[in-house]
């Protein structure tokens, strides 16, 4: 079944005679249960693509179909409550409340739609001990590593069972040992959360780990890798290969 | 839940801003102890005029919630902009509008409230010391006491704070209902990008020159001397020219001094000349409307400093004008003693000095002089030459001399223009068979008391007033102590109905009560009140704008701190040393502080020189204004030098230095 179907998507800057295609009529599908990883070059278009599915940005034209509703249809307040029930974000920068403890910062938006809060605590405890920071939820933010509060951001865009996550070099942050448990936990809740996850990514490490890798050049879809059988080791290669045919400044 | 968010952040704001708090807490304070000390009794009670203290309070009390609105509006949009990305996040984990504007409304209303509520204290404390200025310069007796009435203060400052935040909550409120997601995320990635070409802002920069000297001079033409009436569009019309040259200077002046810079070889490879002036101009990009905003707070703080303190010496130069010496009497010379013998009472007597006026058949400067000039007396008064020279003295001022064949007019400055006008007729006068030549018409120092319904008196040799008739009998007691308010009305009540005229023609009968005593404590009381209200509302005022102003720029300097730290670490890893760095972050703290200042300096030189041209027949010299130019420019860069400090010291302390 089909989670994120994107039709003949267009976006683009500017006015009259300074125009840039930051999409140029893009489509795929994400199925149920996929980690879908996105590369390109910089400045291909991966954050204006991740923007429009993820309601913060408008489309020039096309649609955005996720879980069977036309985004691209709707007006504020339906995205607001689109984005609560449908969508959970990872973002380069933890962006998370100094204010406010760990615990507070995974619940923080149950807790301002009112949910009850017993089933707040055990939902918190629930996905915390599944990503390893139960012992952290008292602290706050700065008591933390960066690992961990990234760790955070995701137990945060799992909490409410979102249909799909949305993630934006969520590595960027991180050092490799971070980045590499990251991952792991991005494929955890792929594989025993059921989780779908869009991944932007600059970096054939990180994209290793997904099960398709979609590459984007100039706002138009390239290649396409799936992971099939193959170990990470060879699905990295192959990736590395097609970076290689793509060209450009991708380590 | 809301509400724990909104406390911590509440909680943090108070920690990254607190100048603003201190601010805001302070203006709060003054105007909690301004509505203590309008209110209260025992100054009210003071004098007679004081009871519009109360109106004039309430006056300035709006204006004052006009600026603070303007500040704390400022304030909310600058924390907003600061913690975008917070509320885009919020926005993106599907938090509704609706609670994130109640959320930041919440905070700042905590904040607010946090310094209401510390204004309460601190308020009491000010009115105390206030307070004690006030009697002071009544010469009433202090005692330490602490308001009485509370109630009507307290429902007044709430009243204003309601006022201020709910305007400015609404607007907050409005703003983020029209926010975006993407522009919340993205907001500090694009700042005020405006496109203004080189030429463009030359020439906007020479518009704006033009605008301000224009606008300064019309105003000048304006205020020429004394009766000339100043046409008020054309007055208006300056104003306006200065405001919009004012603001059109402002954003157009940083791009100018960068490609002055940048033309200059010798100027833009000078130290860190070309650093300062470039965070200088992109700082000034973002905020050109609040930096005008800014620069005319501080003219109107500068002009009204200055005016005040002209009044001032006016005012102390007016009591000398009216009742220069401690009592005077205009009635029968034989009631006199009854006069004298209540002053006994109370006062020990130092001098009583008697003299007449009088009065000639043919009115030669009365008869002459225009309408607008005359005072209902419409008969000329004669004093004799020693008895001149007697009242000269008494006031402390050098006799003056005449021939056997001269007159000399001496006129208040109002009627001295008048005088001038008919002066061909008065070459000579004839008194019974002599010829009087007019020797000099001045009005330096003159006294209303010494002619009793006429703006001038004429000086004539002792033995011509043989052929003059005497009218009334004028009494000039000098009394030790410094005269009482309530004498004035103690001796009224003695003056007897005699002062009072039956016209022969139509039977009607004029009184001139009051007029008739001149008692110097009276004036200085009322003199004393009008001052009061006005040096404390002025200088209330020009507090809270200068208060304003130096948090705005604080803030935004200690912003800049937070936001460059990354960029100075830098500097200093790249071999300049703290101190050197230190050094070009006083420099560039410098150049934001004194540029909204420029202008307003320029300004208020300029006005007050016009205005001194009224008021300058009433000043001790002609240029005794230039020393209230320097107090009030003074005074203004004393609290403006703190906020300097205060900016430096924390910006230090974000670097970590
Ligand atoms: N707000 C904007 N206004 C105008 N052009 C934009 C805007 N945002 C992005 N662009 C342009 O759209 C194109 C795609 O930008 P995008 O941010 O999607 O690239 P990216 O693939 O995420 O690059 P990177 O790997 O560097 O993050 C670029 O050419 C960029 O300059
Ligand atoms: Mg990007």
């Amino acid at each position: 079944m089909e989670v994120l179907k994107v039709n003949n998507l267009k976006k683009y800057y500017g006015s009259n005679n300074n125009i840039t295609k930051a999409l140029n009529n893009i489509s795929f599908t994400v199925n149920d249960n996929e980690f879908l990883a996105i590369m390109g070059a910089s400045g291909s278009g991966k954050t204006t693509l991740l923007n429009t599915i993820s309601t913060i940005d408008t489309v020039t034209s096309g649609n955005i179909i996720i879980n069977g509703i036309d985004i691209t249809n709707l007006n504020e307040e339906e995205l607001s409550n689109f984005r609560k029930e449908n969508l959970g974000f990872v973002f380069q920068d933890f962006n998370l409340l100094d204010t406010l403890t760990i615990k507070e910062n995974i619940a923080l938006s149950l807790i301002i739609n009112k949910e009850d809060k017993t089933k707040i605590d055990n939902l918190v405890l629930d996905i915390s001990k599944k990503l390893g920071i139960s012992d952290i939820l008292n602290k706050y933010p700065y008591e933390v590593s960066g690992g961990q509060k990234q760790r955070c951001a995701c137990a945060r865009a799992l909490i409410n069972s979102p249909k799909l996550i949305l993630a934006d070099e969520p590595t960027g942050a991180l050092d490799s040992r971070n980045a590499r448990v990251l991952l792991e936990t991005f494929k955890e809740m792929n594989e025993e959360l059921k989780a779908t996850i869009l991944m932007v990514t600059h970096d054939a490490f990180s994209a290793s780990f997904a099960s398709r890798v979609l590459f984007i050049k100039d706002g138009k879809i390239f290649n396409e890798i799936i992971k099939g059988k193959k170990t990470r080791g060879e699905f990295y290669d192959e990736i590395i290969d097609v970076l290689t045919l793509l060209g450009g400044d991708i380590k | 839940m809301l509400f724990k968010l909104s406390m911590g952040n509440a909680k943090r704001s108070v920690k990254d801003y607190l100048i603003y708090i201190v601010t805001i807490t302070i203006a709060f304070s003054l105007m909690f102890s301004f509505n203590l000390i309008s209110n209260s009794k025992d100054i009210l009670d003071l004098a007679d005029m004081m009871k519009n203290f109360r109106i004039a309070m309430i006056f300035v009390s709006l204006i004052v919630c006009f600026v603070l609105g303007f500040l704390i509006n400022y304030m909310i949009k600058f924390i907003f902009k600061r913690r975008s990305k917070e509320f885009g996040l919020f926005l993106l984990l599907g938090i509704s509008k609706k609670d994130i504007s109640l959320m930041f409304i919440l905070e700042n209303l905590i904040l607010g409230f946090i310094s209401l509520v510390l204004s309460f204290f601190v308020g009491i404390l000010l009115s105390t010391i206030i307070s004690s200025i006030i009697l002071n310069i009544f010469n009433a007796p202090y005692l330490v006491k602490l308001p009485t009435d509370y109630l009507v203060p307290i429902l007044l400052s709430l009243g204003y704070f309601l006022l201020i935040y709910l305007v400015v909550l609404l607007l907050t409120k409005r703003r983020i209902k029209c926010l975006k997601i993407h522009d919340l995320l993205y907001l500090d990635s694009h700042n005020e990008k405006s496109k203004v070409t080189k030429r463009k802002s030359i020439v906007t920069f020479i518009i704006s020159l033009i605008l301000v000297i224009g606008g300064l001079l019309i105003f000048n033409n304006e205020f020429k001397g004394v009766g000339i009436e100043p046409d008020t569009l054309l007055v208006m019309l300056s104003i306006i020219m200065l405001i919009m040259g004012i603001y059109l200077f402002i954003s157009s002046f940083a791009d100018f001094l960068l490609s002055f810079v940048l033309k200059h070889k010798s100027l833009k490879y000078t130290k860190d000349n070309l650093f300062v002036i470039r965070q200088f101009n992109a700082k000034v990009k973002t905020m050109k409307k609040s930096l005008g905003t800014l620069s005319l707070l501080i003219t109107l703080t500068l002009v009204s400093l200055t005016f005040s303190l002209m009044f001032n010496e006016i005012f102390d130069i007016q009591i000398d004008m009216s009742a220069p010496y401690d009592v005077t009497i205009i009635d029968d010379e034989e009631n006199f003693d009854k006069y004298i013998n209540h002053i006994k009472q109370e006062y020990e007597i130092e001098e009583v000095f008697t003299y007449h006026e009088y009065f000639n058949d043919v009115n030669y400067v009365n008869d002459n002089l225009s309408y607008d000039y005359q005072g209902w007396r419409g008969k000329d008064t004669y004093l004799r030459l020693s008895d001149y020279n007697k009242l000269l003295e008494l006031k402390g001022r050098n006799p003056i001399t005449l021939d056997e064949d001269e007159y000399y007019i001496h006129s208040s400055s109002s009627v001295y223009d008048g005088i001038v006008d008919i002066e061909d007729k008065l070459k000579t006068i004839k008194i019974g068979d002599k010829t009087l030549k007019l020797k000099d018409v001045t009005s330096l120092y003159y006294t209303s008391s010494w002619s009793y319904g006429n703006g001038f008196v004429i000086v004539v040799p002792d033995n011509i007033v043989n052929n003059l008739k005497s009218e009334s009998d004028t009494l000039v007691v000098d009394t030790k102590e410094e005269t009482k308010e309530e004498l004035n009305n103690e001796l009224l009540n003695i003056l007897d109905d005699d002062i009072c005229e039956t016209d022969p023609e139509t039977g009607a009968t004029y009184c001139y009560a009051s007029a008739n005593v001149f008692v110097k404590g009276y004036y200085m009381a009322m003199n004393k009140s009008v001052m009061t209200i006005m040096d404390f509302t002025l200088f209330y005022l020009a507090f809270i704008f200068t208060v304003v102003t130096g948090t705005i720029i604080a803030v935004q300097s200690i912003n800049d701190a937070i936001t460059y730290k990354k960029y100075y670490d830098t500097l200093n890893k790249l071999g300049l040393s703290k101190r050197t760095i230190l050094k070009t972050v006083r420099k560039q703290l410098l150049v934001y502080f004194l540029f909204p200042v420029i202008l307003p300096f320029i300004i208020n030189f300029s006005i007050s020189t016009s205005l001194n041209h009224i008021f300058a027949p009433f000043l001790a010299s002609n240029v005794s204004y230039l020393s209230f130019i320097f107090l009030s420019s003074g005074l203004f860069l004393v609290i403006y030098l703190i906020y300097y400090l205060v900016s430096y010291f924390s910006f230090k302390r974000c670097l970590e230095y």
